[in-house]
């Protein structure tokens, strides 16, 4: 019992033979998913068929925000409304005057000066999520040293079918979204972020994606509880689950626009379909800011986890259409 | 209160025996039971309650109107589209919670080199399956056995309309599921019949991720989260037993945790929906053989591949209840005694 032939034979063929000869085995209470991603062709067939106006699919719009920073809590803002833009703020941080101060963004993205500066703030958690009347959703989330911003932004419809055309289909729209972060050599910490968006069918994602992103630190030595000690971002790791956004390795790069129309199957006549965007960030920083003495006064040195759908003015990002087959 | 972030390269030391292949990991320390008010976020309102003074109070059961839905997905990456259950296709509200069943997969197949024949060590290349039949512990459950692409997601929603003329407290009691992750790295073993057990040699994959999310939500808002991800590295001197975890939310159970959804007053709705997740997906066309097992010529030999499994192990929400949690109203402390 020596020999081992065709042993590199063997393990090409391992690969190729599950993949070329395997066989599918069906089961009886399941059935092919009659949900599908439209191509730009069908799309554009699709937008001349009879469309379910937002008012008369009892279009409802929420947002949550929710954030935590060490020493200051946690805040928490909602907001619900029906055909009108839902707006949720929340941040918390040393205190310090921030000017202008930070509030909803209803109809314009935040100003730059309405985010907290760490070198005043500290640990410090913000977030602002927004869909708009429309069905644009918006988010702007960062953590800085030991804190967690959590943000919603999503929409739900109730989608008549008719008598006769029962055919569904669904298009909305996601802006661009960065994933990123920034490790402080004089303040290092892993740091980590996740955005998910999903449609869903009665609360049933039938469409899913998601992308996270979580570095690691190189120094195996400042895994204690002093942070402040110099250590190094060793990886940046993006995981992406379900059809990708766009995102890169490279942290700095946004996703582009992506705008999706999806055919949801046919239903029986004369059914209401609920429909939902859910989109979801989060951004988590580990360790605390570090407060060095620069100059004689004292510092703050954080790391930072940020992540931002842009805030995108395309007209009519959700539009639902009930008509024949587009196949 | 967030998660602790344990997510740290992770390295494991070369090890040559049987039992560190298959490392079967609990995902998180089982949570202890927990109370939760997520009334503001479900109805945007925040209502206080005393938990010792509510649990004292009377459930009540005819307040509202129940309907349910429930579904569920999975997809491997051999077939050109995912699959769901229970069919038709439809979107109606049931009076009742069902149990759906749906298993995907592509079973390995053995095959000759000569006249030595390769047996795979798994059944399947690729395994989606959710189970809510099963007693006492339902699966969702998504796996690959060298290369593959698995999702398995199931739902339920429960909506509902208080119809009474008097407000109710509106509770869920979710039963956390588990989350079992497994990862076993391809290997070869030569000579199972040497004096020190054979000899292993791991192989790396290019890729590899594991996702295992929990949520639910209230009204369209996520009230409860756990998510527990696994990503192999793939730098140029990992191990293959080195892993990234990212750690999300809650932690997971088996545990039981109570949501205070809030006090609905006559005509006033709430939806409840809780969606489960596993996924998998690998590039390892890398595997390993065992053997050569038998006699010269007709050898034998195993093929051991990547192994990567995401089981979510979910709990029955009670009688005419969900898979999950279950929904229930209790009469406030202050509207007892009062005058119809």
């Amino acid at each position: 019992m020596t020999g081992m032939p065709g042993r590199k034979a063997a393990l090409v063929r391992a690969g190729s033979s599950m993949t070329g000869t395997a066989l599918l085995m069906a089961v009886a209470c399941s059935a092919p998913l009659p949900v599908s991603e439209l191509t730009a062709q069908q799309a554009a067939t699709v937008a001349g068929y009879p469309e379910v106006s937002l008012a008369d699919a009892g279009f409802t719009t929420s947002t949550l925000v929710d954030v935590a920073a060490l020493a200051q809590g946690t805040q928490t803002d909602v907001q619900r409304e029906a055909d009108a833009t839902a707006a949720s703020y929340a941040g918390l941080s040393l205190p310090y005057p921030i000017q202008p101060p930070p509030g909803p963004a209803v109809s314009a993205p935040p100003d730059a000066a309405s985010h907290i500066d760490f070198k005043k703030g500290g640990d410090s958690g913000q977030g602002w999520a927004t869909t708009t009347g429309a069905g644009m959703p918006f988010l702007d989330l960062t953590s800085f040293g030991q804190a967690s911003a959590r943000g919603t932004a999503s929409w739900t419809a109730q989608v008549p079918i008719g008598p006769t055309d029962t055919n569904l289909y669904v298009q909305f729209h996601l802006p661009a979204a960065q994933v990123t972060g920034f490790t402080e050599q004089n303040g290092p910490s892993v740091w980590q972020d996740r955005l998910r968006a999903e449609l869903l069918m009665n609360g049933h994602p039938v469409w899913s994606t998601e992308a996270q992103r979580q570095t690691a630190l190189g120094n195996p030595l400042s895994n204690g509880g002093d942070n402040c000690i110099n250590d190094f971002e060793a990886s940046d790791n993006l995981v992406v689950f379900g059809p990708s956004l766009g995102l890169v390795s490279d942290p700095g790069q946004k996703s582009p626009p992506k705008t999706v129309t999806l055919w949801m199957g046919s239903f029986p006549p004369n059914q209401t379909v609920e429909v939902s965007l859910i989109v979801r960030g989060e951004t988590q920083v580990e360790r605390l800011c570090c407060n060095h003495a620069a100059g004689g006064l004292p510092e703050e040195f954080c790391t930072r986890a940020t992540l931002v759908l842009d805030w995108d003015e395309t007209p009519q990002p959700v539009r639902f259409w009930v008509g024949p087959s587009v196949f | 209160m967030r998660a602790p972030l344990s997510r740290r390269l992770r390295r494991s030391p070369s090890v040559r025996s049987l039992a560190a292949l298959v490392a079967a990991t609990g995902l998180a320390a089982p949570g202890a039971a927990e109370q939760l008010n997520v009334s503001k976020i479900a109805t945007g309102t925040f209502t206080f309650i005393n938990w010792t003074v509510e649990a004292q109070q009377p459930l009540a059961n005819n307040g509202a109107a129940l309907a349910y839905f429930d579904l569920a997905t999975g997809s491997i990456d051999t077939e050109p589209t995912p699959y769901f259950a229970t069919p038709p296709w439809s979107a109606l509200f049931l009076p009742f919670p069902t149990l759906p069943w749906l298993q995907r997969l592509t079973p390995t197949v053995p095959y000759m080199d000569g006249k030595s024949t390769f047996t795979y060590a798994n059944s399947n290349s690729r395994l989606a399956r959710v189970n809510m039949l099963a007693i006492p512990t339902k699966h969702v459950l998504s796996e690959s056995f060298g290369s593959g692409t698995v999702a398995a997601a199931v739902s339920y929603t429960v909506r509902l309309e208080h119809t009474g003329s008097e407000p109710l407290d509106y509770f869920v009691d979710l039963q956390v599921p588990a989350d079992t992750r497994t990862v076993a790295p391809a290997y070869d073993l030569c000579c199972p019949g040497d004096p020190n057990g054979g000899t292993y040699t791991y192989h790396q994959p290019k890729a590899a991720q594991a996702r295992g999310a929990i949520d639910l939500y209230a009204n369209g808002l996520p009230v409860w989260t756990n998510e527990d991800t696994y990503l192999y590295p793939a730098l140029p001197n990992s191990s293959p037993f080195d892993h990234i975890d990212f750690l999300w939310g809650k932690a997971a159970g088996p545990a039981t945790t109570t949501l205070f959804l809030g006090r609905l007053h006559s005509g006033d709705t709430l939806t409840v929906t809780e969606i489960v997740h596993a996924d998998v997906q690998a590039n390892a066309p890398d595997c390993g053989i065992e053997g050569p097992f038998g006699f010269y010529p007709n050898f034998d030999y195993t093929v051991h591949c990547l192994e990567l499994q995401q089981d979510i192990q979910m709990q029955s929400g009670g009688v005419a209840q969900p898979v999950g949690f279950n929904v229930y109203s209790r009469v406030p402390p202050a509207v007892i005694g009062r005058a119809p």
